[in-house]
């Protein structure tokens, strides 16, 4: 967009509208009675704090201050693992903010205008959208992996079933109380707790499905791992800064698999033993820019996670027949797929030969 | 009836009135007395539906001295009162009201340039700065 197009707010509407009659110092500051620009944007808040601007009238909005959106908590609770008491702080003082805060969103970046990290601007001349255009905001930064894996768009990858059959957009499934977070609780990462959403929330009747529906099949396997077609698989992700400060990342190309193994992180909500595992973007020397040794304790998680791939289908390639699984090593996770430096951090979750299903 | 204070003299009270008299029909109110009442004025103008609010900030913010009152700039000779003429006690200001350097002037504060310019497509094409374009050092899929 370009710079003019992202303040226009172009819907005439707005002035007179709830939002608009508050009158723009009210979330923005700044004061129009002055005609000069200058003057008139003196201490203007570009994005309003949420907490402050939409609670007066949006009381749940209480509830954002447990959004992963908001919190972020996701990237901490892996960093607290991966890092140490004493590296922790370290990354969190200057790495965190450069690299990872900028993922945050607040209330108005969705339902405003653009997320900023996208480089902001009105979506919809500065109508108040109660359900964000799903192309600017969700897959604007979900993108690379949910957004692409979703509508299709890796070569020789079919989209999702519920994208080209049912056209469903991403609020169709994960609902504003999802996004917005839960009022009584904090998650510690995306997949804390029940899935949300969970399959049987709108197929309730699977147990009466196709043959293969086996009750040992639904015990122990995630739907993902029979019904996901291939997805992306991102490798070492390098953050630092140039010259001039400027924050980047460099990841290695990335590559398009399907790896089954055990689960991760099994609790009660998600007890299977089989899932299928995506390779994050991490490896012991991300942050090494801004010191030695930042994650003393890399092998804490795997890099092979818990994954719910956007490219579902009703009968993936790994399930047209019993052997592409039963006796097939080439789709389990086994430490030939692993990289030297990520070993140790994955023997929860790789399976040796001898315990890959039997061939049929 | 009234005595007017000794250490206003009758031109100054002219002036004074004057200034008053411009500050009351330019705001529509008076500063309240206190910080508290300031604020708490402010505040409860501040949540009105009105897109304009009313706020009270020190000198220094002022940027024009066209919504500031000062002693020297509201009266002009020509109708400032001949030192015989007897001001009314109505009329007479205390000194716990008159501008001073130290008290707090009242500026408006308003949404109409805002909504004016943002609505104005030319105009905004005319005065927006396009941002910087940083050079993209990223690799990979983010």
């Amino acid at each position: 967009m370009e710079g003019w197009e992202k303040v226009f707010v172009s819907d005439p509407e707005f002035p007179t509208s709830v939002h608009g009659k508050r009158g723009c110092v009210t979330c923005h500051s700044g004061n129009g009675a002055f005609a000069d620009k200058d003057k008139a944007h003196e201490g203007v808040i570009r994005e309003p704090d949420s907490t402050e601007a939409c609670r007066k009238c949006h009381k749940n909005v209480e509830d954002d201050a447990h959004s992963l959106h908001s919190t972020l908590r996701g990237y901490e609770t892996v960093l607290q693992q991966r890092a140490s008491t004493e590296t922790l702080p370290k990354i969190m003082e200057e790495a965190f903010g450069n690299h990872c805060q900028n993922c945050h969103t607040s209330c108005g970046q969705c339902h405003v205008s653009r997320p900023t990290n996208l480089g902001g601007g009105l979506t919809a001349g500065h109508q108040f959208k109660k359900i964000p255009p799903m192309n600017l905001t969700c897959t604007g930064c979900h993108g690379s992996r949910i957004d692409m894996e979703y509508k299709g768009k890796n070569e020789g990858i079919p989209a999702d079933l519920h994208w080209t059959k049912g056209g469903l957009p991403c609020f169709e499934c994960h609902t504003a109380d999802q996004m917005h977070g839960s009022e009584d609780s904090e998650k510690n990462h995306r997949y804390d707790g029940a899935p949300t959403p969970a399959c049987q929330d709108c197929h309730p009747t699977v147990e009466s499905g196709p043959a293969e529906h086996t009750p040992a099949h639904l015990e122990n396997m995630a739907c993902q791992t029979c019904h996901v077609a291939e997805y992306k698989n991102c490798y070492s992700c390098h953050v630092q800064k140039s010259e001039d400060g400027v924050p980047f990342f460099k990841i290695e190309p990335s590559v398009m698999g399907l790896k089954i193994g055990y689960n991760p992180e099994p609790s009660d909500e998600r007890p299977w033993k089989w899932v299928v595992l995506r390779h994050v973007p991490i490896d012991p020397k991300t942050f090494e820019y801004y010191g030695d040794d930042l994650l003393p304790n890399f092998a804490a998680r795997p890099t092979w996670t818990y994954a719910t791939p956007h490219t579902i289908q009703r009968r993936a390639p790994q399930a047209e027949t019993c052997n592409n699984c039963h006796g097939n090593s080439e789709i389990f996770l086994t430490k030939d797929d692993l990289l030297p430096y990520e070993i140790e951090a994955n023997q929860g979750v790789i399976v040796d030969q001898a315990n890959i299903p039997a061939a049929k | 009836m009234n005595q007017i204070p000794s250490i206003l003299k009758p031109g100054m009270l002219a002036v004074c009135t004057l200034s008053m008299a411009g500050l009351v029909m330019a705001c529509g109110t008076t500063s309240p007395s206190t910080p508290a009442a300031q604020a708490e004025k402010i505040i409860e103008i501040a949540e009105t539906p009105s897109p304009k609010l009313v706020a009270v900030v020190s000198p220094t913010a002022l940027s024009t001295p066209t919504t500031a009152p000062s002693p020297t700039s509201s009266a002009t000779p020509t109708i400032v009162p001949s030192p015989t003429s007897s001001p009314t006690p109505t009329t007479v200001p205390s000194p716990t009201v008159a501008p001073s350097p130290t008290s707090s002037p009242t500026v408006v504060i308003s949404n109409d340039s805002c909504i004016q310019c943002h609505t104005d497509k030319e105009q905004l094409i005319a005065t927006a700065k396009e941002e910087e374009v940083v050079e993209q050092l990223s690799e990979g899929e983010g």
